[in-house]
């Protein structure tokens, strides 16, 4: 699964990192990882965040119709479970509020199903603790992406567009990565409540709001066929577009 | 004539069955009451619409009642979407609270039983 190197994708972080402080920060960072129907893939997901230095796992299970939950069972981390579906905003806001309760300085979102690289995680948190930002999010075109296909790139490329041009307005490459970290402190101010997968925009919408310092570091993705299977398909992007626009027209 | 008796019965039935068993505020039950009765008002008297339709500069009255219909419709189908997102959001709230009072696995559970297992199960610590 693990097959390159933590460097390939941002060499100069790397080398500019003192070690031991990545791993203190480390110990006060909870990395929350929403679920639903992982169950083949979650444990794995879970132990390399363990392997790779992480303290502080919780996984929130959205009401998963598969055995997500107990696949879990015997490592070293948190896991709580939605009684009804409500989606990954929902899951992630479960994990956040959880993490914020138990004292988490750092917080990171991971997806769970394995496109992610732990060893990002250690980069991501080394950012925020120098100071200078709030808040990291990830991009799949700063790093490399294995196996992205074309289709998935302009679609990709097409969100980013649409996001700008509609809400969030902020100077990014990527919109729709789902690994981010961010101080605990500011966390009720990037509160998502968009149940559905129109998070990932509402969350640069309120990113934009607060104005909080940000910064984009490359991270690495890997496209297996199971989590393109798992993955959002194009006419999620539909539903995402008419979520953001009744949103905006009603409610604000 | 037959049309007439069937549909106002239809109403007249409607509408009691609505401030009977729908439980709402006054001002909801007032203007339901005054819909019904105004529909029953124009099955009695069709050409009532036209000379409305005319004041208000509509040709012909099925026109008027198909736009007031439409404006309706558009208006329910809002206020129900509010209502429908205010309740998912308390849902969103309820099924949050009960996961954070009780997580299913704790951190702790899996370092106990690591080190219960790790002393052989032979009952010394």
């Amino acid at each position: 699964m693990a097959d390159t190197p933590p460097s390939a994708s941002a060499p100069t972080e790397a080398a500019a990192r003192p070690p031991e402080r990545a791993t203190r920060a480390l110990a006060d960072t909870w990395v929350v990882v929403p679920a639903y129907n992982e169950a083949g893939v979650i444990r794995g997901v879970v132990h390399e965040l363990l392997e790779s230095g992480v303290r502080h796992v919780v996984v929130v299970d959205d009401c998963s119709s598969d055995p997500t939950a107990t696949a879990l069972r015997g490592l070293p981390c948190t896991v709580l479970r939605h009684r009804i579906n409500l989606g990954q905003g929902a899951a992630l806001q479960t994990g956040i509020e959880h993490a914020v309760r138990e004292g988490a300085r750092y917080l990171v979102t991971f997806d769970g199903d394995g496109q992610h690289d732990p060893r990002d995680v250690a980069r991501f948190v080394a950012a925020l603790e120098t100071g200078d930002v709030d808040v990291v999010l990830g991009s799949r075109f700063l790093g490399r992406a294995e196996g992205m296909d074309r289709q998935r790139a302009l679609l990709l490329r097409a969100a980013l567009l649409f996001t700008r041009l509609t809400v969030s307005g902020l100077r990014l490459t990527d919109v729709h990565n789902g690994l981010r970290a961010f101080r605990a402190e500011v966390a009720p101010r990037l509160a998502l409540t968009q149940n559905r997968m129109a998070h990932a925009s509402e969350f640069l919408a309120r990113l934009r709001a607060s104005r909080l310092r940000y910064r984009e570091l490359p991270n690495s993705v890997r496209y297996t066929s199971y989590s393109k299977a798992k993955g959002q398909s194009a006419l999620g992007a539909i539903d995402i577009v008419y979520e953001l626009l009744v949103r905006r027209l009603l409610l604000r | 004539m037959i049309f007439q008796v069937l549909a106002g019965l239809t109403l007249a039935g409607a509408m009691l069955w609505f401030l009977v068993v729908v439980r709402s505020r006054t001002l909801v039950r007032l203007f339901i009451a005054a819909l019904f009765l105004a529909g029953l008002v124009l099955l009695l008297v069709p050409e009532l619409t036209t000379t409305l339709a005319r004041r208000v500069g509509i040709g012909r009255g099925a026109d008027l009642i198909t736009y007031v219909s439409l404006i309706f419709f558009f208006v329910t189908g809002v206020a129900f979407y509010l209502r429908f997102k205010r309740i998912e959001v308390q849902l969103t709230e309820i099924v949050r609270g009960l996961a954070l009072l009780a997580p299913v696995q704790r951190p702790e559970a899996a370092r106990d039983e690591r080190a219960r297992l790790s002393s052989g199960g032979a009952g010394s610590p």
